[in-house]
């Protein structure tokens, strides 16, 4: 059995501490936006779960190469639980922004650039654990799986430029509303990103821990059948 | 220098070996060949193809068309390989590993350019459109070769998964989005008679991807055919 | 006096803190799983050693 780190614990005791204090700070710190209201205050975390899912993807894409060279399963456990957190996150962002765009843009989607980026990011990581589930020797299921997401990552900011591109040629029907932060609203903001970082770390952690346990317990069962 | 000829006489015994293999068949290009021209004609009635609308979506019905067929080509090439055992030989054979990659993705690329080089005309006599300008032909040449730079890389992968052939298209379209909407936009401006200046940022798109999609096979393919 | 978009602001931190809260979960029953199979197997495997042993 793995036994507790109290690293870990220290650091699950942040975050939860951490994301009290950001909540607190949103909705009792954080002032009213004068023309969007309320739904203004979704921004702070909506903005913190896009960027942790943009995180888990560069440390899979990161991971994904330290694993072809080294080839120890380690990294390749590490990789899955980057994903894993990333598409968790990027959803999280992709509604809840369209539950912002609702009353500010009149519409719950557009095809906007970050939009349309982040929906064929979610497409490219959900092929992900498709290849690895098609896949049956762990060996070659994590070189594939390694090159597959630093294939994806590295097409990830092609794909926001050519989008950009596209619309700079097409009529804009929304341009994006460059809100101007008011000071308290970059602490704001700037507190958000700070605790998901550690979010993400805390949860990388656990997820990583979680993928060690399944391949002890794959281990085992290749022991039982020998 | 030795070297470099040695990598490139691999690369073109490769290239050579299946554009052979496939002369005395020509069971893929036929399919490619037919399976492109069913996509316009799906489009034909599917977008009611009158030369109003067509001047606006001719090239998003060709690149589709393009990548469909592309997608059987590539799901082909390697299934040859990893069914007869071919693979396995290439890999005794005393080549570096990424000749094998340049060697197959020349050959897809081969096969892709013959269907476009049949289907564009076929095209123009079709809807009465002139295709053949010079602008255009670039797009289709720079397009095909980052479709086919990824595709034959992640074909290589596929073939190796118990769900290959439905697998490659979910893996290739999310990453190949950069260059369908260059190579769209891009042939939609040749067409439409556009200046250098609005055409000239799709074409460094897909010479950035072009470039890119090649290198970085060249780095992990090695991985892809170990055993 | 800006429009009144609470409603949404709610929405949008019930969907945060709801899908954080899932993932969460769903790390914890599957460590449980894992664990669970894992003390299972040890147990069967010292049980199979033992008999073995006796049986030789």
């Amino acid at each position: 059995m793995q036994k507790y780190p109290k690293t870990l614990l220290l650091l699950d005791l942040a975050t939860v501490l951490l994301l009290a204090v950001a909540t607190v700070l949103v909705f009792a710190y954080a002032p009213l936006e004068r023309t969007m209201g309320a739904v203004q205050k979704v921004f702070y975390f909506h903005v913190a779960s896009n960027w942790v899912g943009m995180l888990g993807f560069l440390v899979a894409a990161v991971a994904g190469a330290v694993y072809l060279v080294k080839g120890t399963r380690f990294w390749d456990v590490l990789e899955v639980a980057a994903v894993e957190i990333g598409l968790v996150f990027s959803l999280i962002g992709i509604v809840t922004g369209s539950i912002w765009a609702r009353p500010i843009w009149n519409t719950w989607w557009t095809w906007d650039a970050r939009l349309v980026t982040v929906t064929i990011m979610v497409l490219i990581y959900i092929a992900y654990f498709l290849l690895r589930q098609g896949i049956d020797d762990p060996g070659r299921r994590a070189r594939y799986a390694a090159v597959y997401a630093i294939v994806g990552f590295l097409s990830v900011p092609l794909t926001f430029f050519s989008i950009r591109l596209f619309q700079s040629i097409h009529p804009v029907v929304i341009t994006s509303t460059k809100a101007q932060l008011s000071p308290r609203m970059k602490t704001v903001f700037m507190f958000s990103l700070f605790t998901y970082t550690v979010l993400f770390a805390d949860l990388l952690w656990h997820r990583t821990r979680l993928g060690q346990l399944a391949a002890h317990l794959e281990t085992l069962r290749q022991k039982m059948l020998d | 220098m030795k070297e470099s000829t040695g990598f490139g006489r691999a690369v073109l015994a490769i290239l050579w070996k299946d554009l052979a293999a496939e002369l005395r068949g020509k069971e893929l290009l036929s399919a490619m060949l037919v399976f492109a021209l069913l996509v316009i004609l799906a489009f034909n009635f599917a977008l009611d193809l009158d030369p109003k609308t067509r001047a606006s979506v001719t090239s998003g019905v060709l690149w589709v068309s393009f990548i469909f067929a592309g997608t059987l080509g590539l799901n082909r090439s390697m299934a040859t390989e990893q069914d007869r055992g071919c693979l396995d030989g290439l890999l005794l054979a005393p080549v570096d590993r990424s000749a094998i990659y340049f060697g197959k993705m020349l050959a897809n690329l081969v096969f892709m350019l013959i269907v476009e080089a049949v289907v564009l005309p076929i095209y123009s006599a079709l809807y009465n459109v002139n295709l053949f300008r010079p602008g255009l032909l670039l797009m289709v040449v720079l397009g095909s070769v980052g479709y086919v730079a990824v595709g034959t890389l992640l074909a290589a992968m596929a073939a190796q998964a118990r769900t290959r052939d439905m697998l490659l298209p979910l893996l290739l379209f999310p990453v190949i989005i950069p260059v369908l909407i260059a190579a769209v936009k891009g042939s939609a401006a040749f067409l439409a008679g556009s200046a250098w200046a609005d055409v000239s940022s799709w074409v460094n798109l897909l010479l950035a991807y072009d470039v890119l999609f090649l290198a970085v096979p060249l780095m992990v393919f090695d991985f892809v055919v170990e055993e | 006096m800006p429009p009144d978009t609470t409603s949404y602001m709610i929405a949008g931190y019930v969907v945060i803190f709801l899908g954080m809260a899932l993932y969460v979960l769903s790390l914890w029953l599957r460590h449980r799983r894992i664990a669970a199979e894992i003390a299972y197997l040890q147990e069967e495997m010292e049980d199979a050693g033992g008999r073995g042993a006796l049986g030789r």
